[in-house]
């Protein structure tokens, strides 16, 4: 891609990752826009989420865009930046911080979180036994959770995880 | 030979079986099939969407015109190929289908989803066996973006929509060598309007239940530890898919129609060439494939049985 | 691929658009609708002139909500060997011809937010019935059209009667020549795509010069009008290095067919070019490839769909 502007946000938790990576896009000669989300600057989230809209809808062909925040961060933008036009080529974004995974039960279609391996859990919904899988989506940014049942006195997973 | 074999639409070609592009034309070009399952299935179907419908039923809000499209093409083709059990009049935008074997009238102006009891896709599935998947041909690759599936081989539409196809295939292990899934993705991608094609898929399930969803898992999964060499034949069944691939002209859909059939290996082996080639596909066929399938842990079990069977034949 | 399914149509009229394009109307003998499609589809049309048939692809123009009738428009091209000559010279109205189902292979991008169209000559054609489908729907567009002069440019009035200010015309003759330039493609929202139709020259031009604007591949779109393809098959000879057999494929044989008979296995499944299982490896010889799912870069590795592709005058196989 002919990248005409690199266009940045980062929060705290990811500054010094994103500082190093514009200063690389400074030295191609390539123009860099660079917005930090301070928490003094923006009183809740959904300010904030705005103001990073207003900025993305500005945006011309050629812009790439990297985020460097927080994980809770990343869907929303990631969201509003394909709604805006944003091609999955045509942005990265990179996430900092306390990673819950959202475990996806087949039972009762709800989530429930799993820490930082965790390989099996109980749905808090409605009980069933899940092992996490490796099966990712991206609509629900969650992993696929695999009954588990006991069978000839161990315990038998759905599928191999 | 039952009725049952006879019309059983058995998907090995070959004495072994391994991940391939099965597909060939579809002649004729019809995607539903009535079979004599009908009332069964569609009673099961509907209780099924009745008690959990975002379990079996799931769309994405831009595929409301491919959905009218899955109406047009399932209820033309209903009264076309099955007259006598259904009917469809048109007056202009006026239309009105009758369902001769649930005994059924729906009137409604086509294109008005006020018209309808549910959604174009949930409504026009509830008259036909098969399962129904609308995959969104955009920006150069496919996207799974509707479906109405009731008799799920072990796999969440809730969970799955709004994937690639690439994405929905990844936990199959090896389907991604020799970059077969992106070969089939593109071949998909490559079917045109008037021109449908038609492939099977199979496997080898402990118990007799259409509606094998990862959900229940922990119910029907439960069968698998009870196969045994004697009770094999009436056990374990053989479940086939028969899946048809239409585009859809105008929103440029393809639609997936899934028929599931299943038989017992007892009645299966009333076809000594069948019950012969499906033990050499299993004689043969690598682990990957069983342990995917879920068949591995009575695999033997079922190669004892048909052994038995045939030697059996042969005296 | 052989796509066996055909309409039979009718001219029902002919409208003369500009001193070398003209617009036909075809529909269906019996008045029964005709397949529904989306914006930049296209059809093709087999017509009969004596012993040849003219087998010729064209984009249909009519907004696709239109279901009754295709509307097609046809320049006659300098150097015709004989199609478009024959749709200007001696197709007329009441005329019988067998048509495909619609094909598109130049759809409007799902994820676009704005549409921005350049159109060279007869290249405005597949982008009549995109135009038509994102009024219809409220979508954001803008053509820019290119022509020798207003008297030559296709559909003219009824573009600016119908998209007003949308429509950008260029025209390369007359008092205030204007050159249609790729630089309005520059400084769009993120969200635009951009779409060619037009000469290969053209088409070429601007998809360079939209990769240095900054588009990205996925939202350059861009359609040839292809030259015809050769249907004549001819016998041919084949020796298959592994086993030393030589065989020979008849005329109405297929390769597959041949190495079938010979008792050579090869897997396949579709026979019509389409499923890729019967890909073969070519080490000698000259193919004519009339398949549909092998890449450029497959037929440069010599690989050949057994089922529809054939060789001239003989091959040697890696069989």
């Amino acid at each position: 891609m002919n990248v005409r502007k690199y266009l940045f946000f980062f929060d705290a938790l990811g500054q010094n990752a994103a500082r190093s990576r514009i200063n690389e896009c400074a030295r191609a000669n390539t123009a860099v826009e660079a917005h930090e989300l301070t928490d003094e600057a923006f009183p809740d989230r959904s300010a904030l989420l705005q103001q990073v809209r207003k900025c993305l809808s500005a945006q011309k062909i050629g812009t790439f865009l990297h985020v460097y925040a927080a994980w809770e961060l990343l869907q929303p933008i990631r969201q509003m930046a394909a709604e805006i036009g944003f091609a999955e080529k045509e942005m990265e974004l990179v996430g900092f911080g306390e990673k819950a995974k959202n475990v996806f039960c087949p039972g009762c279609q709800k989530m429930s979180t799993a820490a930082a391996g965790d390989a099996v859990l109980i749905c808090r919904h409605c009980g069933l036994k899940l092992s996490v899988s490796s099966h990712y989506s991206r609509r629900l940014d969650a992993y696929l959770g695999y009954a588990v049942i006991p069978y000839n006195g161990k315990e038998s997973i759905n599928r191999r995880s | 030979m039952n009725s049952v074999t006879a019309r059983f639409p058995f998907p090995l070609k070959e004495d072994y079986y391994r991940y391939s592009n099965n597909s060939v034309l579809l002649d004729p070009p019809v995607a539903i099939e009535i079979t004599p399952e009908y009332q069964e299935e569609i009673e099961l179907k509907r209780r099924l969407l009745a008690e959990n419908h975002s379990q079996f039923y799931q769309s994405l809000s831009h595929t409301l015109e491919a959905q009218w499209e899955v109406v047009q093409l399932l209820l033309e083709q209903l009264a076309e190929y099955y007259p006598e059990q259904f009917d469809l009049v048109r007056k202009g935008d006026f239309w009105t289908f009758t369902n001769r074997l649930t005994k059924e009238t729906e009137r409604f102006i086509f294109g008005r989803a006020a018209d309808l009891p549910c959604e174009p896709l949930d409504f026009v599935g509830r008259h036909v066996q098969e399962d129904l998947i609308l995959m969104g041909h955009r920006d150069g690759d496919l996207y799974l973006d509707a479906g109405q599936l009731c008799f799920p081989s072990n796999w969440s539409l809730a969970f799955d929509l709004g994937m690639t196809f690439v994405e929905l295939h990844s936990p199959i292990p090896r389907f991604s060598d020799n970059n077969l899934d992106k070969k089939v993705r593109d071949f998909i991608m490559r079917i045109e309007p008037g021109t449908p094609w038609v492939r099977r898929n199979w496997g080898l399930n402990a118990g007799r239940r259409l509606d094998t969803t990862p959900g229940t898992f922990h119910i029907w999964g439960q069968e698998r530890g009870k196969v045994t060499e004697e009770n094999a034949g009436e056990l374990v069944h053989m479940r086939v898919e028969v899946q048809k691939l239409f585009r859809l002209p105008r929103s440029y859909f393809i639609l997936f129609t899934i028929h599931t059939h299943l038989i017992s290996l007892k009645e299966l082996s009333q076809n000594r060439e069948w019950a012969a080639r499906l033990l050499a596909v299993l004689t043969e066929i690598p682990d990957f494939i069983s342990e995917y399938k879920g068949f591995h842990p009575y695999k033997d079990s079922v190669i004892r049985y048909l052994s038995r069977v045939l030697d059996e034949a042969r005296e | 691929m052989q796509t066996k399914a055909k309409w039979k149509v009718i001219v029902s009229k002919i409208f003369r658009e500009t001193v070398d394009v003209k617009r036909f109307i075809l529909s269906s003998p019996s008045g029964a609708p005709l397949p529904a499609f989306g914006g930049g589809s296209h059809i093709t049309t087999w017509v009969r002139d004596g012993n040849t048939v003219w087998e010729r692809q064209y984009s249909l123009i009519n907004d696709a909500a239109q279901t009754g009738h295709y509307e097609i428009a046809v320049k006659l091209q300098p150097s015709s060997r004989g199609g478009s000559r024959f749709w200007h010279e001696a197709v007329h109205e009441g005329m019988e011809l067998d048509i495909s189902y619609p094909k598109n292979h130049f759809p409007l991008s799902f994820s676009a937010k704005h549409h921005l169209f350049y159109a060279a000559g007869i290249g405005i054609t597949p982008f009549l019935s995109m135009m038509a489908e994102l009024k219809r729907k409220g979508g954001s567009f803008e053509l820019h059209y290119a022509a020798r002069s207003k008297e030559q440019c296709a559909f003219y009035d009824f573009l600016r009667q119908q998209y007003g200010d949308c429509v950008r015309f260029y025209f390369s003759q007359g008092e205030q020549p204007q050159r249609m330039l790729p630089d309005g493609m520059k400084d769009q929202p993120v969200g635009t795509h951009v779409y060619f139709c037009g000469p290969h020259t053209m088409v070429a031009q601007f998809r360079e010069a939209a990769q240095s604007c900054g588009y990205i591949p996925e939202k350059i779109h861009y359609e040839l009008f292809q030259a015809p393809v050769q249907t004549d098959p001819q016998p041919f000879d084949v020796e298959l290095k592994k086993s030393g057999k030589l065989l020979r494929v008849e005329k109405d044989q297929s390769l597959l067919d041949a190495l079938l008979d010979a008792g050579v296995r090869v897997p396949c499944s579709c026979r019509a070019g389409g499923c890729g299982t019967c890909a073969i490896r070519v080490l000698a010889g000259e193919v004519e490839h009339h398949d549909a799912c092998l890449t450029e870069e497959e037929k440069r590795e010599n690989i050949m769909i057994a089922c529809v592709s054939r060789g001239k005058g003989k091959l040697l196989l890696d069989l």
